[in-house]
């Protein structure tokens, strides 16, 4: 009787530990199952929030030229239009009139091109992002905005250059609002190429509402997926830094 | 193009833009084909309506992207809200817009095809002739509409109603108002909704009822 008690003591451990190992591979893989799908979704999330980004940054510039170039060449032409009208006799002198304002809407144009898609990008990315940079700097008068970059840069261009200069003029507009004191910005590279951006806030309860931004949350998310590079954000005092590599 | 243009002497035009290079060079346009024209201005929503609801003007030119009160941003929901409200007060009130934003227009259809007064679009594009003649058109009480704005041929019963009258019986206007128990006035906006459905404008030496009866049988719309 004893023996068969062990016996089945035994049998009953084997199988109750047998059954258990099978749920907990099952429980094991149920997990994983459940955080790939949980990941996906934050990543579908992030890339629909970045699509969103570009869609509204597209809309914006083309309500400008809609509310600003079209309108310029519209008046331009009633001008000369007028005057070929009422003046003609002084023709030459009406087409000068002109000259400085289709001069003024070249540049603007030239500029808006340089907005949508910069020139050279791929051939000489340390002049395009250091302009690019410098401009965003110039119109932030309310900012202390310091870089640093390296000499030269003699790497291959990422395939998604473009896509990573958009991402950290993202990261400026949502990280670096009017409130903030100081920005700085560096290139380096080491094992992979990296831009970090360090931003100074004026009070800590603006450092911590940054820290928390949904928005930087969606931003990283979306560059780690669509570069593909590694996005880092450290706080401290009232500090940010936000690296992105690739 | 064009018949002779509507006498200047007393008309009170309204011109709607909130860019003021933009509003100088149309009023001095305008001066050149109405130059005893009494020509106001206004760059928001709130004073072209206040402006309107003071004296009635004969035209209003109106841009669509305009802000809705003083230091707010242009957009085109004020311009569109602005036409709307105008179109439903003043019904008979004749209006020209001049536009970048003229596909906007699509949202405003059924107001558009119901409003009684003249109704005519000129892009920001167009030359300046092409806009004094549309500002012309609406003064005659005109319809234009871009070809946009026309998806496929669509013509209300009431004015197929109208040209089987016309043509099939040979009435006249008048004829017409009373079989159908309109006013004369009705009767002609729905001669011009019919005209801007089969893209007939006045020009040059062109007949515009005989017009608009080859193009009603070209369309299959009176046998």
């Amino acid at each position: 009787m004893g023996d068969i008690s062990i016996a089945m003591l035994d049998h009953h451990r084997k199988t109750s530990g047998s059954e258990m190992s099978h749920q907990r591979t099952a429980i094991g893989r149920f997990e994983r199952f459940w955080n790939e799908l949980l990941l996906r979704r934050r990543t579908q999330k992030a890339v629909q929030w970045w699509c969103d980004r570009q869609t509204l940054n597209a809309t914006e510039q083309a309500e400008s030229i809609r509310d600003g170039l079209l309108q310029e060449i519209f008046s331009l032409r009633r001008s000369m239009e007028l005057q070929l009208a009422l003046q003609p006799q002084n023709s030459l002198e009406n087409s000068h009139r002109g000259l400085p304002q289709l001069e003024q809407i070249y540049n603007q144009l030239k500029n808006l091109a340089e907005q949508i898609a910069p020139l050279d990008l791929d051939t000489n990315f340390l002049f395009v992002i250091k302009q690019t940079l410098s401009k965003w700097s110039d119109e932030r008068t309310d900012l202390k905005v310091s870089f640093d970059f390296p000499q030269d840069w003699n790497y291959p261009p990422s395939q998604n250059i473009h896509l990573i200069l958009q991402f950290l003029m993202e990261l400026l507009a949502i990280a670096v609002p009017e409130e903030s004191e100081e920005v700085l910005i560096n290139l380096r590279s080491n094992t992979h190429q990296r831009i970090e951006v360090t931003v100074i806030y004026s009070d800590l309860g603006l450092h911590k509402k940054n820290e928390e931004l949904v928005d930087i949350h969606y931003l990283g998310q979306a560059f780690e997926f669509l570069v593909p590079g590694t996005f880092r954000q450290r706080a401290w005092d009232c500090q940010i830094t936000y690296s992105l590599s690739w | 193009m064009g018949q002779e243009t509507v006498e200047s002497a007393q008309l009170i035009i309204l011109v709607v833009d909130d860019h003021e290079a933009v509003l100088g060079g149309t009023v001095s346009a305008l001066k050149t084909q109405y130059p005893e024209a009494i020509i106001h201005t206004a760059t928001t929503a709130q004073d072209a309506q206040a402006q309107v609801d003071r004296q009635i003007p004969n035209v209003a030119l109106l841009d669509l992207s305009i802000p809705e009160a003083p230091s707010e941003q242009a957009n085109t929901s004020a311009g569109l809200q602005l036409l709307r409200t105008l179109m439903q007060s003043y019904q008979t009130l004749n209006i020209v817009v001049q536009s970048a934003h003229v596909k906007s227009l699509i949202r405003l259809k059924p107001t558009i095809n119901a409003h009684e007064g003249g109704f005519t679009v000129a892009d920001k594009s167009a030359s300046m002739q092409e806009m004094l003649t549309k500002v012309d058109w609406a003064l005659q009480g005109l319809m234009f509409t871009p070809k946009e704005m026309r998806a496929g041929l669509e013509v209300k019963p009431e004015w197929l109603e109208v040209l089987n009258f016309a043509f099939q019986e040979g009435l006249q206007d008048r004829a017409i108002a009373q079989a159908m128990n309109l006013s004369e006035r009705t009767v002609r906006n729905y001669w011009t909704k019919v005209q801007d459905a089969l893209g007939v404008y006045p020009d040059e030496g062109i007949n515009m009822r005989i017009q608009t009866e080859i193009r009603a049988r070209e369309e299959g719309l009176i046998d």
